[in-house]
């Protein structure tokens, strides 16, 4: 199964058919022809090659566009035999590929792929029959592995699709910068420093440009620790641009989440990687528990870092090869296999430490022959790096990434419920005032904050504060006062803020307009205005000066002085809110919007109470600010006396004096005593605070599955799903005859359209040879079919000595022979 | 690897051998502060000029000696970098003592150091022992009288900022010693480079360890109850901090 771009095909012909097929002849970009021959009904048949013209037709490239992107692929220069072609290729080709390319046989290896290129293909058009994951697991050779990486990854059409898209990023963003750029500047100097070409400045740069470009490109994920090690590992084999597409495909699809901000993908991964030991492993799982050893204390690292800084540079990468063609399932195969080797040892340990250093000591171990004095050669030959590899294979092949993804699935509700608390937490503990507020209250106003926080932080750059409407509606969240009255739905939330600066301005005459036609209207109006202000004026006190955003501390201490405290605070509180000029008294000008605006809050808030009717207390409210306030401020306060003069009705009201009034009146004295706390409702339906909490990490984790395990599918072994297909009869007297033919939905995501073929040997029309037969089966083999049976703990060892010549074949043992 | 015999990291053993008690020390602070540079200089004697970020976190041991007992520190050297944060408390439970690492040339570090003492305070193991440590005074050192300018050849070169500003103190030691006072912590400047008070902090954590304690109950003070403080990603209301319970404060 493989992918070939559409913009790759040259010609279709239909060829011979019988009557109740059809066959289609297919010549790609390098002249190489493949026959499809359709086994569903005539009618599916018929819509697949409808659907194929289609889309050729609309393809977005030409075959003629196709020449400068091939001019970067390595393995053009390698079949031309042309002896050009330096410059293709990652700082290894100045700087040294680590490890003995003799003793790797680079040059067999090379060899190899030129023949397979020769029969198969060659970069976009290249199919993967025959031996071809044969041919990767033994190890890839220097100078063809970045580029093999790309196409196994997908990364290559990528990269083919968005010609110019990385170097425009580093143009767009040269003169930016932001805490990701900072925290990459800070690790430069640190990415694999034992590699010649990192203590050379250009490698630096190298490694700074990718990482930077990604960092913009998502600037939500920017960058993360673990990134530097694989990326710096990546530009040993590939340039500049096909790392940046490889990280890409790293980030997005083969290790969702895992460099997020929450690293949420690397947890999951972890808790799913603890279950598989828990079902392959019991015994070592329930060792691990008596002696509450954490297996991610060592495992984490193997993930987020590929083993790039676990095992020597020179296994991480044959690790790295099957990762980039398998998918992430590698990844837990290695690891369990790690445990699985190492499991006699790792029953002595009984803490974390000693856990960790068993496979400290065995990583330095991994070159080691693990039968010096066997039987053949090739089982002399036979490293532990060899035999955990065959133990990954051979021990765990039930695990695929279907079962991953399903593992995924099934964890990352708990994960992410561990992760939102642990975070909820860290945040409480680091506040500097708790505003009044009991621990419970805390934990509800912190949902509500960043419950609205993450709506707002939808719709542009991730945001660490709200803005007015954002806080009105955090307010609103617990009080409804806060929100306009449900039923006129004009306005959506977001024009809150304008709305109000509009009404702020035009402020006294808003009500004109309206006319006195309609009565309620104008009321409604009117109310509305109050609304728009007594909010901004809870937004202002709440701010941040410098900022104008309420952060999560001032949202806390400004929701604490409503919702906490006694009736006093809060009196002494709206006292400040309304002492605009902070002169520490209020001005009549003052109080009367302080009455204004009660006539807005008093009802809402003791509503159903037949003791509020607006005219009576606020009469009387009126009629006790000019009895209790004080006397014109004497010339020291600084106020000329000719001001005084201005106004006969001039008074100011002191605190004690504003408190004096505001008691006097029952229906402000319950409002201030009781009914505006409670008017605050914090708990919440129990299921939508889940909804709220997780739906959108989730819905963001599913999708990212989702589109995983279908890159997964693509990029694999076996293909599953496709608007047509062929009947597909596994048995194996029916292999040789059967072709498979998709058309690749998530190939057109990319706006790359692509038809998947399975070619069939017999019918291969060039150079498909009797020795790629041999090789397909060998191929569909391993290592799925291999015999072991799955629950067994442990292999004996001569069972695994039997096993072993037959393995060593497909681990890059017995080439020498084949060559 | 990294454990070294008793021989080679105690002067002069003792006649008769001791068994050593076993001490958990979690290192926490800032990227880039130099925290497993510390632990290289402690265990190895070594510098690195660029070590590699640690990812999730390393594990080294080493033995010392404070007076007639042998302790051994079970060091985890964590990643600084924000994000991983929320790991941290897989490394810190149970852990007996903590050094927190600021990086003297930037005010920001002691910040994020303060941070990570209220959350030990509050989430670890109520008796741990804290130590504070400014680290990189080499790059400062012109004020310090205990280096020989001789030895600070090169020393711009090591500024993790890379940049060409010459490197100033930000956070003055008695500030940093007077934050440590108040928070009841041990306080010390460190060049992990130089090896200069490196070997004292762990000392000092050695020497205000409660070991007599520890070794009351046999072994069971270090490691609780098998699997009671374990931390379960899995289980609810536990999160992955620590601790239950629901609530930070």
């Amino acid at each position: 199964m493989f992918v070939l771009p559409l913009f790759a095909v040259r010609r279709v012909e239909r060829v011979h058919s019988t009557a109740f097929t059809i066959a289609l002849s297919i010549t790609n970009w390098h002249q190489m022809r493949m026959i499809l021959r359709l086994e569903s009904s005539l009618d599916a048949s018929d819509n697949f090659c409808c659907a194929l013209r289609d889309q050729l037709k609309r393809r977005g490239r030409t075959l003629k566009s196709l020449k400068p992107f091939l001019s970067t692929c390595f393995s053009e220069v390698l079949l031309a035999d042309k002896d050009a072609g330096d410059h293709l290729g990652g700082l290894g080709l100045t700087h040294g590929f680590p490890g003995d390319t003799k003793k790797s046989k680079d040059a067999n290896k090379i060899n190899y792929w030129k023949k397979y290129m020769r029969d198969y293909g060659r970069n976009l058009t290249l199919a993967r029959l025959g031996n071809f994951s044969k041919l990767v697991r033994i190890g890839l050779p220097n100078r063809l592995r970045g580029e093999i990486w790309e196409l196994c990854s997908g990364s290559i059409y990528y990269r083919c699709m968005n010609p110019g898209v990385y170097e425009k990023l580093l143009e767009d963003h040269k003169d930016n910068t932001s805490l990701s750029i900072e925290e990459i500047e800070k690790d430069l100097n640190r990415s694999l420093p034992e590699y010649p070409a990192y203590q050379t400045p250009e490698g630096i740069e190298t490694l700074r440009r990718v990482l930077v470009a990604y960092a913009w490109k998502n600037p939500e994920l920017g960058y993360c620790q673990a990134m530097n090690i694989v990326v710096s590992a990546l530009l040993i084999y590939m340039t500049e641009e096909q790392a940046f597409w490889t990280l890409n495909v790293l980030c997005d699809r083969l290790l969702p989440g895992y460099y997020s901000t929450s690293m949420y993908g690397a947890l999951l991964d972890q808790a799913v990687f603890e279950q598989l030991v828990r079902e392959t492993m019991p015994i070592l799982d329930e060792h691990f528990k008596r002696h509450d050893i954490q297996v991610s204390v060592a495992s984490l690292p193997w993930f987020l870092s590929l083993f790039l800084n676990s095992m020597p540079l020179l296994f991480a990468f044959r690790v790295l090869d099957c990762f980039f063609l398998e998918g992430p399932k590698v990844l837990f195969q290695v690891g369990l296999a790690l445990l699985k080797v190492n499991g006699e040892e790792l029953l002595k340990a009984t803490d974390d430490g000693a856990f960790i250093d068993i496979f400290k000591a065995y990583f330095l171990r991994l070159d080691e022959h693990l039968y010096p004095n066997g039987k053949t050669a090739r089982m002399r030959s036979l490293t532990r790096f060899h035999h955990l590899m065959l133990i990954a294979y051979q021990d765990f092949p039930n695990i695929t990434n279907e079962g991953v993804m399903d593992l995924r699935r099934s964890l990352q509700s708990k994960v992410i419920h561990g992760i939102e608390s642990f975070t909820k937490r860290s945040h409480l503990r680091n506040l500097k005032e708790t505003g009044k507020l009991n621990k419970e209250a805390l934990a509800a106003v912190y949902d509500k904050y960043y419950s609205i926080l993450f709506y707002h932080g939808q719709e542009g750059v991730s945001q660490a504060s709200l803005g007015y409407a954002g806080y009105v509606e955090f307010l609103g969240s617990m009080a409804a006062w806060c929100l306009p009255p449900k039923e006129p739905e004009e306005d959506d939330e977001g024009q809150d803020e304008e709305s109000s600066e509009e009404a702020l301005d035009a402020s006294p005459v808003l009500v004109q307009p309206y006319g006195q036609e309609d009565e309620v209207k104008e009321l409604a109006a009117l109310d509305e205005e109050r609304r728009l202000r007594l909010t901004q004026r809870l937004f202002d006190a709440a701010k941040d000066e410098e900022t104008g955003q309420v952060g999560f501390q001032r949202a806390v201490v400004s929701t604490g002085e409503l919702l906490g405290g006694d009736l006093l605070t809060r009196i002494d509180y709206f006292f400040h809110l309304y002492d605009v000029d902070s002169d520490g008294k209020l001005s009549q000008a003052e109080f009367d919007t302080f009455c204004d605006e009660m006539a807005y809050l008093v009802p809402r808030v003791l509503s159903g109470d037949s003791l509020v009717e607006e005219e009576a207390w606020l009469v009387s409210l009126r009629d006790n600010a000019v009895r209790y306030a004080d006397p014109p401020p004497d010339s020291d306060d600084g106020v000329t006396s000719a001001e005084q003069e201005t106004s006969e009705h001039v008074f100011y009201i002191s605190l004690p004096s504003f408190r004096m009034i505001l008691l006097a009146e029952a229906p402000l004295e319950r409002l201030f005593d009781t009914d505006l706390a409670a008017s605050f409702r914090l708990e919440q339906p129990p299921q939508a605070y889940n909804v709220r909490l997780g739906r959108e990490i989730f819905n963001a984790l599913w999708s990212e599955g989702t589109k995983l395990a279908e890159g997964v599918r693509r990029m694999a072994v076996s293909p599953r799903r496709g608007s047509v297909r062929s009947r597909t009869d596994s048995t194996a007297s029916r292999r040789g005859r059967k072709s498979t033919l998709a058309i690749d939905t998530s190939a057109e995501r990319l706006g790359v359209p692509t038809v998947t073929v399975q070619r069939t040997d017999d019918e291969a029309s060039d150079g498909a040879s009797k020795r790629s037969t041999d090789g397909e089966a060998s191929g569909q083999r391993s290592p799925a079919a291999s015999p072991t049976s799955a629950g067994s703990e442990a292999m004996s060892e001569v069972d695994m000595l039997d096993e072993v010549d037959r393995l060593l074949n497909e681990l890059g043992h017995g080439d020498e022979e084949e060559v | 690897m990294a454990d070294v015999s008793d021989n080679t990291a105690l002067s002069g053993s003792p006649s008769v051998p001791m068994k050593p008690v076993q001490v958990k020390l979690v290192l926490l602070g800032e990227a880039a502060v130099g925290k497993s540079s510390l632990v290289l200089r402690f265990v190895n004697n070594e510098f690195q000029e660029n070590k590699e970020p640690t990812i999730g976190a390393a594990f080294l041991t080493q033995k010392t000696r404070v007076e007639d007992k042998i302790i051994k520190f079970e060091i985890w050297d964590t990643a600084g970098q924000e994000r991983f944060h929320s790991l941290a408390p897989m490394y810190y439970r149970n852990a007996q003592a903590a050094i927190v690492v600021y990086d003297v040339t930037r005010a920001a570090s002691l910040d994020k150091a303060k941070s990570w003492v209220k959350e030990l305070q509050r989430q670890a193991n109520p008796n741990i022992v804290i130590a504070l440590a400014g680290n990189k005074v080499d790059l400062v050192s012109d004020e310090d009288d205990d280096l020989h300018p001789d030895e600070l050849d090169g020393d711009e070169e090591a500024n993790e900022d890379g940049d060409d500003m010459p490197i100033t103190r930000q956070v003055p030691a008695e500030e940093a010693r007077a934050y440590a006072d108040e928070s009841g912590l041990l306080f010390f400047e460190t060049s992990a480079k130089l090896g200069h008070g490196v070997q004292e902090v762990f000392n000092e954590i050695a020497r205000k360890i409660p070991i007599d304690q520890m070794l009351m109950p046999s072994r069971s003070g270090r490691a609780g109850m098998p699997g009671s403080n374990r931390i379960d990603l899995n289980n609810d209301g536990q999160g992955i901090g620590g601790r239950g319970g629901s609530c930070a404060c």
